[in-house]
Order: C-alpha cells, then structure tokens, then sequence
C-alpha cells in the first residue's frame, strides 16, 4: 500500500513537471529572445541556453526606432485604467443592489446582465464601427474605454457581487439603527470591508483591458493604438524583427503576469462570475 | 412607507448606471446588427440601404461561408476537447497534497494571462518557423525534414488548434481544480470503506459531482473558442487558402477586404444565434445534471 502511494506520487509529479516545461517553454523562448542578438535568434539550430547577451532589442523599442512603442504602451495604461475604473464605478452600486435587496424583476437584470458575454465581440464590432464613425470616437482613447467597459460590465457586476455578500448583513444592520443613511453605510462600510474583493476585480478587469486585441486593432488607429497591437505591428516590416518583436511582447506580458500572481486565488470565482448562480 | 420609498430608490439608483451601459452599449448595438444585417452597407459615412433577406441568401450559397462554419466547429471543438481533458487531469493532479503543489498551481496557471497576440507570436515565430523555430529543428532531427505548419494546408488548423489548447488549459485547470476542492470529503471516504477502487470512485462519485462545473467552463470556452479572433488572425490570417478561416476571421474579411459590411453583419447576427443555442443546450443540461448530483 505503502509503495503503491509512493508510485502514484512519483506519476503524478512528473505528470506536473511535463505540464510545467510545456506551459514555461514559450515564455522562456519569448524573454531569451528578447536578450539574445539576432544572429543568435537566426540559427538553425536553437541556441537555447548559450547565447550572446544584448539589451539592444529593449533600446530599440524604446527608442522607437521603428514605431512609437512607448506612447502606445501608455496608450494600453490609460484605456485599461480608464475603463476599469469606470466600470467599476458602475458595477460596485448594481453588484451592492443585487446582493442586498430582493425585488421584481431581478432575475430578469441578472440575464440581461449576461447579455455581453453572450453575445461574440466579433458582431459588435460592426455596429460599433458605425457608431463611431458617427459619433468622432474611432481611434480615440474615450472610444475604446467605452467599448472595453461593456465587455467588462458582466464579469464586473458578478464578481462584486458575490463578494459584497460575503460581508455579514448585521454590520450594515449596526449601522443603520445607529443612524446610518445608505450612502454612509456604503462608504464607510461596504466599501472597506469589499477592498480586497474589489481589488481583485479590478485586476482582473485590468487584465482583460490589456489584452484585448479586436477592437484595439479595428477602431483605433495611429493615435491611439495600444500595445498589443503594436506588437503585431513588428512583423508588419520588411525585415522580421524577432529581437524587437520579443522585447516588446515582454515588456506587454510582464505586468500582465505580475497582476495575475496578485489574484491567482480568486481567479477561478472571477472567471466563471455569473455562470453558476445564474 | 417611507421606508419602502427608500428602499426603492436605492434600487434604483443602484442599477441606473449599469442599466444605462447595458442598452446603451450592449442592447442598441446588437439592435443595430441586427438591423445592419438586412442592408446593403460598404461601410463609412454612406447610408445603409434596405435589403431584405437578400444577405442570407447570398450566404447560405456561398461555399466560402460554409467553409467557415466547419473551420470554427473543428477549432471550437478540437480546442475544448483537449482542454477539456488536459485541464481535468492535472486539475485532479493538483488536488494529491504533495510538497511543492502549490508552485505548480500558480506556474501552470500563467499561459492564460499572456496577451493571446503574444502567445500566438510567439509560437508562429519562435516555434512554427521552419528554419528557426522549435518544431523545424526536432522534426529535422527526427527525419521528418523542416516542416512549416502554419503554411501547410493539413497542419495549419492543428498548429492553431495547439496553441488554443497551450493558451487555455489553465482556464480549465484552475476552474476544475476550483470544483474538485468544493467537493465534500465523506462520500469519497464512504466509498472508499465501501471498495470501491480509485477509477470506480472517480466514476461514480466525483464525476458526477464536478459535473455541474465540467459543463459551465466547458460552456464558457466553447462561446470565447468560438469567437477567437486575435490568436488565428495574427498566425495565418485565415489561411493557407482558407483552411484556418473560421467564422470571426471571415467576418473581418467581409467588412475590410470586401466592404460587404451588410454581410459581416448577417454572419455576425448568425454567430449570436449560436452563441445563444449553445447556451440554452447547456443550461439545459447544467438542470438535468443538477437534478442527478446526488
């Protein structure tokens, strides 16, 4: 019995340590890339592990000596900012109403709320692509701020919801008879005791901002594209500039990973926010 | 009395703001695609121009629409499924307490916050690439010669498929795992008194106890696998030929290289009705196995 245990153990780690080297290789390509001179990216067979040092690619990059990287990566900082923000300060109020009160209708603004996760980015773009049009908002900053907080209203309003629950009601009883109003209780309450929970939106939030590519790519264009576009944009030239293309796609990746590890825990009830209960 | 006014007002103005995204930015444009969808419309300022069912039409005769629905239902899912599986596994290997676990836990979970651009750059580049990526190099050594798989017509759809299955298997695993340890300890412990050996407890307790969540992420990615259109559209931009055009790729074609937006709009109207078929099948089936659990 003993050894038998000891058997599956033994599987079930390297089980783990094949599924670590196959998640970690491409990140590792990506990073030595970033470092490695072209000629040493350039060779038929991988030169892994031993290569020649540069930071030349990141000077390049930053220098923006084939495009203006650093003003689309503050262009990425702004619009995932902005929009979190915003779609925060819509989500907190609604996520507070649903995990609070009981009335008519509630189930019903609980689906319509899953309306935008529901329907394809793909099939908005073209409405959106006529509205904006209309409106003076393509290749605007405001323009994808208002597109991203519609993607991230329903994921937003779960999440915060769920954590605004978990916050014991007889606080906020407390509150009430010792001569609360509603927007005290909220401010000096709720909010505090949701921080974490809502940090954890937030990132998350942040996250898929930052990554969105659709839209950045097809309504904004060299005013206010962000970075993952800007990335693709790399191999738009005449050359490949694999050094470059590297660099930058760290210098995008990097904060994303360092955001993740801040939420890791409450990743999984994000991800599927709304799905379950509703 | 006054207190039910209170009470109501904060209701609603609690929701105004999230109502008011919703129809202004969820609601009226889907309306508008929906409208879009039964006009003739070449994009910009011009006017759209009433055309009936004529966009419907002209798509189910055409071989390239087609095409794309069985392009987007073999990625759809030959992603999911592996993901499916892949993610169960080590979601189930996670959940053995050994030393170190934890570091797992949080390593495998990186792929999937990697800018999906990224991730596909970085396989087209440093991994497809025939003569300088990964895969030329083994399959070199291994006597197969320098294969290209993102240019060759049987291998372009498994090289994007691939690099789904790298990007989001952790969505999978975390979620599952998430499931697994929501599972009460006694009826395993139960079973276990009872003989029942590890497949047979896996079978007929865990199983069907991790089912309601198996069918939501499995939900979740089919809809988001469904519209990928970053990760395909930045390794072959459709193709070769059309192997890789899946529906969100096609639409982009219609509007920016045809200016046929009347068009894209039908097809983008068409992705939402299946989007909303897959999900009444799966809440139907997440209420049969609901009623099944225990």
């Amino acid at each position: 019995m003993r050894r038998n245990r000891r058997l599956v153990d033994g599987i079930v780690y390297a089980g783990l340590i094949v599924a670590f080297v196959w998640s970690v290789l491409p990140m590792y390509l990506v990073l030595t890339t970033s470092v490695k001179v072209q000629t040493d990216a350039f060779s038929l067979t991988p030169k892994l592990l031993f290569f020649e040092f540069t930071w030349e690619h990141y000077k390049n990059v930053i220098g923006g000596v084939h495009q203006d990287f650093l003003k689309f990566f503050v262009n990425s900082i702004i619009v995932s900012i902005g929009s979190v923000v915003v779609a925060l300060g819509v989500s907190i109020p609604a996520g507070y109403v649903l995990a609070r009160f009981e009335f008519r209708g509630k189930r019903a603004f609980g689906l319509f709320l899953l309306l935008p996760r529901a329907i394809p980015p793909i099939a908005m773009l073209l409405p959106f692509f006529f509205l904006w049009t209309r409106l003076g908002l393509m290749d605007t900053l405001q323009g994808l701020v208002l597109i991203y907080v519609q993607l991230n209203l329903s994921i937003g309003v779960w999440m915060l919801r769920e954590f605004i629950a978990e916050i014991p009601r007889e606080l906020e009883e407390a509150a009430l008879v010792d001569g609360c109003t509603r927007l005290q209780l909220i401010w000096r309450i709720v909010l505090p005791l949701a921080a974490p929970g809502i940090a954890a939106t937030a990132i998350l939030l942040l996250i898929f901002s930052w990554n969105e590519f659709l839209f950045a790519f097809s309504v904004a264009g060299a005013k206010a594209r962000t970075a993952p576009v800007s990335v693709f944009n790399f191999v738009g030239v005449e050359e490949v500039l694999w050094g470059q293309l590297h660099a930058a796609g760290t210098m995008v990746v990097l904060p994303v990973i360092l955001f993740a590890l801040l939420v890791q825990r409450r990743m999984a009830a994000g991800l599927t926010a709304g799905a379950v209960t509703g | 009395m006054n207190w039910f006014r209170i009470r109501n007002l904060s209701i609603g103005l609690g929701l105004s703001p999230a109502l008011l995204v919703l129809v202004v930015l969820t609601l009226a444009p889907m309306l508008l695609n929906f409208y879009l969808a039964f006009t003739f419309w070449r994009g910009g300022i011009e006017d759209p121009r009433w055309v009936g069912l004529s966009n419907f039409n002209f798509l189910i005769n055409d071989p390239n629409f087609i095409n794309s629905v069985v392009r987007s239902a073999s990625f759809t899912f030959g992603s999911v499924f592996f993901q499916l599986i892949l993610g169960l596994v080590i979601a189930i290997m996670l959940t053995r307490r050994l030393r170190g676990s934890a570091f797992f836990r949080v390593a495998l979970l990186l792929p999937m916050v990697m800018t999906p651009v990224v991730s596909a750059l970085t396989f087209k580049t440093l991994i497809y690439d025939p003569n300088w990526g990964l895969t030329g190099y083994v399959f070199d050594v291994l006597g197969f010669g320098r294969i290209a798989p993102l240019s060759d017509v049987n291998l372009a759809i498994v090289g994007v498929i691939l690099v789904d299955i790298w990007h989001w298997t952790p969505f999978m695993t975390i979620t599952i795992f998430a499931g697994l340890l929501s599972i009460p300890t006694e009826p395993l412990e139960a079973a276990a008194i009872d003989g029942a050996n590890a497949w047979q407890r896996f079978r007929y307790v865990v199983l069907p106890m991790v089912m309601p969540v198996l069918l939501v992420v499995t939900m979740l990615r089919m809809l988001d696998a469904f519209r990928t259109f970053d990760m395909i559209y930045v390794m072959t931009q459709g193709g070769p030929g059309r192997v890789t055009m899946t529906l969100p790729i096609f639409i982009y074609e219609t509007m920016f290289s045809f200016s046929n937006f009347g068009g894209a709009a039908a097809v983008g109207l068409a992705m939402t009705l299946f989007s909303f078929v897959l999900i009444a099948i799966f809440t139907k089936a997440l209420a049969a196995s609901r009623g099944t659990a225990y």
